[in-house]
């Protein structure tokens, strides 16, 4: 759910002591993902929408009251800015127990009322039975629910959360995707998550904001995002796999690619000259043939393929294809029946379809190599 | 609770300071230690003096540095009239005894036997001269430095006095002795009868009479009068003394006070 | 006062007044960067390194009634700071900083950053932060700041000779007490003396540590 108007507006610029510039928009109820690759500024930046880092120069903005401005010159502490901060370790007060955690950040809230709330926080966040505990006997899952509960007992006018699932397992991480989704349907406040685990974003975010060195280098819906990247760095560092090169031309009406040896009909880019041109093909795009029965249809695309890998993960098989043609490698994941069903097996040949909606051409970068697997 | 039991604890520790200090503070020579508690029976006042001993230079300048004495008892006469031309005191030294020195040493050493040995009292003579040499070898056969426990002589007055015996009596240069210096007399004593000196020259008020009774088994031979300086103990007032300290200083100098010292180890002033 | 009181007193007043003092050194040490904190740090940590007579030289210096600055606190005070209880109290804080400083500083270094921001964060100003999260936490620090400090001042020798002189009841210690009593050969009170003090310390640190002990358990 995706607001019209920015509730937090963010515009963020420093030399020292590493370079920022850094521009995003996040609505009320939208969660807007921070990511990129370690080191990029992407915990810099929230600790400066929360105000505990001050940046040179900047202007952060949420629901009408400036946090921040250069012009008057304005700074509001963390404590004026109302906001709610989930740590990537936690934070939890270690001398208080849980229910003490969250009353903590209650100090907007008549005393009398206190427990009452910081009790309906807590089964929020299902910690309920365990308010009397201290952190220290809880599990990392727990003491990310308490931190989240401490967060929201706040009522922030803005959601900040720092890799909050990095700490955790994988099967509590599962969990904790669950519960957040669920609480914040009800939360009617803007959201920044910063994380660089992609899988985490597209279970989560409903936009999205791509930083490296301190840039921005593309926000937008996280949908369009993935599958629109603006360049085959972004595509790369959004973890895309299945990069090429690929020739484009424009014949008036639609846009004509030449790729793994096929040419496929895309919807025409006016941004692109001719020529080459970078090429994203999303896995979900790759269909089997079905070895007996050779599908027809408009936008077929078949191309034909060795498999060379084909690795068990769970369910799925994870397959790594080599075009006939050009001898690049297609990387995509089908479920275990599907794969027994199609006999699959190395180097038995094997023809795909593309599907044209999930092919994406992007302007090249100066030093883009040629194969990217 | 918790608080009221503070606030009791520190009251007490207010309040037992306020009450201690009504008493006038002397300060002594060390010379004077052993002699102070007959004087102080003899003075039998309802507010007995607090007294703090040390060597007479020592508690001189800290009389300068504004220390609360009231009444200086100092082991010479130089120290009061220092204080007096500083306009500290109030009027100039008034003398009430004399010191006598004496060698000191643990029974059993050979300073001991030298000085059991020797014939004429008060001494005259020093263990450096005697034709047995008794310090040039010890047992084993190896060459021994005599060392010696003695005040310090810059700023003790019984130090300068010793100092003044040994270059009287010893023909080889002081230099073939070794010296352990006390910070005051008291403290040559301590030294002297540590073990790790062969001896001393100390006050002879701090080795007879009641002292030995203190004292570890010890051999003492009083020191000739004519082998140094008169050792003049002088006392001052200092400015604006109490009626307590006017009367102390009266009764130093009374016949009671003045035979106490005379039994103790001390000379008659002249 | 007996010596005992005497010596009890002085290390009482010490750590009450040198605990909030070390408190706040060691917090600005913990958390503040700026110009010539290293100079501040060696200046606290001096009294470490010399030797108690080089301290008690320029206390007795400055102090004096005889100069500028110690005249003035002497026409102040109403008599002069030497020689009296005041100036033993006053040496104790100089001497034993190190001592209350360095718990303290170490206590809050090892406070997790990120529990204050959370503080900042949920809505406590920077004194509710110090009082209700970090101080807490730091009790531990604090506590052995207050029995070194405590256990250092009943042993203080050279600087309370050098600053207070052995005045019967204002400035006799149990150290200075115990070295007077050696140069009048009274051994028995020597020995009394040497005893009582050292029980009590022994006494004191065991207490402190099975308190320490304890509370670390039940946290």
């Amino acid at each position: 759910m995706i607001a019209s108007s920015p509730s937090l507006s963010v515009e963020l610029k420093q030399k020292d002591p590493i370079f920022l510039d850094v521009s995003l928009r996040c609505g009320s109820g939208e969660l807007l993902a921070l990511t990129g690759p370690s080191g990029s500024g992407k915990t810099t930046v929230l600790r400066a929408i929360a105000g505990l880092h001050r940046v040179e120069s900047g202007s952060i903005k949420c629901k009408e009251q400036l946090w921040q401005d250069d012009k008057q010159p304005l700074f509001l502490t963390p404590q004026q800015r109302r906001v709610g901060l989930v740590f990537q370790h936690y934070a939890l007060f270690p001398h208080f127990n849980v229910l003490d955690n969250v009353i903590a950040a209650m100090t907007h809230v008549p005393r009398k009322m206190r427990v009452g709330k910081a009790m309906e926080w807590l089964k929020l966040t299902n910690m309920d039975g365990l308010h009397k505990q201290r952190p220290d006997r809880l599990s990392g899952g727990q003491r990310q629910r308490v931190a989240l509960a401490r967060a929201l007992a706040r009522e922030p006018q803005a959601l900040l959360l720092d890799e909050p699932f990095s700490a955790v397992d994988q099967l509590t991480r599962e969990k904790l995707y669950r519960e957040l989704a669920q609480i914040r349907t009800q939360l009617d406040v803007p959201m920044v998550l910063v994380t660089h685990d992609m899988l985490e974003v597209q279970q989560l975010a409903d936009s999205l904001c791509l930083i490296h060195h301190g840039r921005t280098l593309q926000s937008g819906p996280m949908s369009h995002v993935m599958r629109k990247p603006d360049t085959a760095r972004i595509a790369r560092l959004l973890g895309h796999k299945n990069l090429y090169t690929g020739i484009y031309s424009n014949d008036g009406v639609e846009g004509v690619l030449k790729v793994l040896g096929i040419q496929i009909t895309i919807s025409a880019q006016p941004s692109l000259k001719n020529g080459a041109v970078s090429v994203l093909i999303e896995p979900s795009a790759i269909i089997m043939h079905r070895g007996d029965r050779p599908s027809h249809g408009e936008r077929e695309n078949p191309v034909a393929t060795v498999v060379v890998e084909a690795v068990e993960l769970g369910d799925d098989l994870s397959l790594r294809l080599m075009v006939d043609a050009t001898q690049e490698l297609l990387a995509f994941r089908v479920s275990r029946h599907v794969a027994v069903r199609n006999k699959v097996e190395i180097d038995g040949h094997l023809t795909v379809s593309i599907l044209s909606e999930g092919v994406h051409a992007m302007a090249m970068d100066e030093n883009d190599p040629k194969k990217v697997l | 609770m918790k608080s009221m039991r503070l606030a009791l604890l520190l009251s007490i520790l207010t309040v037992t300071q306020s009450l201690a200090n009504d008493a006038p503070l002397v300060a002594a020579a060390s010379s004077l230690r052993q002699v102070w508690p007959l004087l102080m029976q003899a003075y039998s006042q309802t507010t007995q003096p607090r007294v703090t001993f040390g060597s007479s230079g020592n508690l001189s300048r800290q009389i300068i540095q504004s220390a609360p004495f009231e009444l200086f008892l100092s082991a010479d006469l130089v120290y009061p009239e220092q204080l007096h031309a500083r306009g500290i005191s109030i009027d100039k030294p008034a003398p009430y005894t004399n010191g006598a020195l004496a060698w000191v040493a643990l029974e059993g050493t050979t300073l001991a036997q030298w000085i059991n040995g020797a014939t004429d009292e008060p001494f005259e003579a020093s263990p450096f001269n005697t034709p047995t040499e008794p310090y040039e070898v010890n047992p084993f056969g190896i060459a021994h430095t005599a060392k010696l426990a003695v005040a310090n002589p810059a700023f003790a007055p019984y130090g300068r006095a010793a100092k003044q015996v040994l270059v009287a009596t010893t023909s080889n240069s002081i230099s073939t002795l070794k010296f352990t210096l006390g910070e005051n007399a008291a403290q040559a004593l301590q030294f002297a009868l540590s073990g790790a000196t062969d001896g001393g020259i100390v006050p002879l008020s701090l080795v007879s009479g009641v002292a030995l009774e203190q004292l570890p088994p010890i051999v003492v031979g009083e020191i000739s009068a004519t082998l140094h300086q008169p050792i003049t103990h002088s006392m001052v007032l200092i400015n604006q003394p109490s009626l307590s300290s006017q009367s102390l200083y009266t009764f130093l100098l009374s016949e009671a006070a003045q035979s106490i010292f005379k039994r103790n180890g001390f000379r008659a002033i002249n | 006062m007996s010596p005992f009181w005497l010596s009890l007193k002085l290390a009482f007043w010490t750590t009450v007044l040198l605990v909030p003092i070390g408190l706040l050194i060691g917090r600005v040490l913990a958390y503040k960067k700026f110009t010539g904190k290293a100079w501040l740090e060696a200046l606290v940590y001096l009294p470490l390194v010399l030797p108690p007579t080089v301290l008690g030289y320029y206390l007795l210096v400055s102090l004096s009634p005889n100069n500028a600055f110690g005249g003035a606190l002497a026409s102040l005070l109403g008599a002069p700071l030497v020689f009296s209880f005041e100036a033993l109290v006053l040496s104790s804080l100089i001497v034993n900083l190190p001592f209350a400083v360095q718990p303290a500083q170490q206590a809050f270094a090892a406070i997790a950053q990120d529990t204050r921001e959370a503080a900042w964060v949920s809505g406590l100003s920077p004194w509710q932060t110090f009082v209700r999260i970090e101080l807490p936490q730091c009790w531990l620090g604090i506590l052995c700041a207050a029995t070194l400090t405590f256990a250092h001042t009943l042993g203080e020798f050279g600087v309370v000779l050098m600053v207070g002189g052995n005045i019967e009841g204002e400035t006799r210690t149990l150290s200075i007490a115990i070295y007077d009593s050696v140069q009048a050969f009274d051994m028995q009170s020597a020995g009394i003396m040497t005893t009582s003090l050292l029980l009590f310390s022994l006494l004191a640190l065991f207490v402190v540590r099975v308190a320490g002990m304890r509370s670390y358990r039940d946290r």
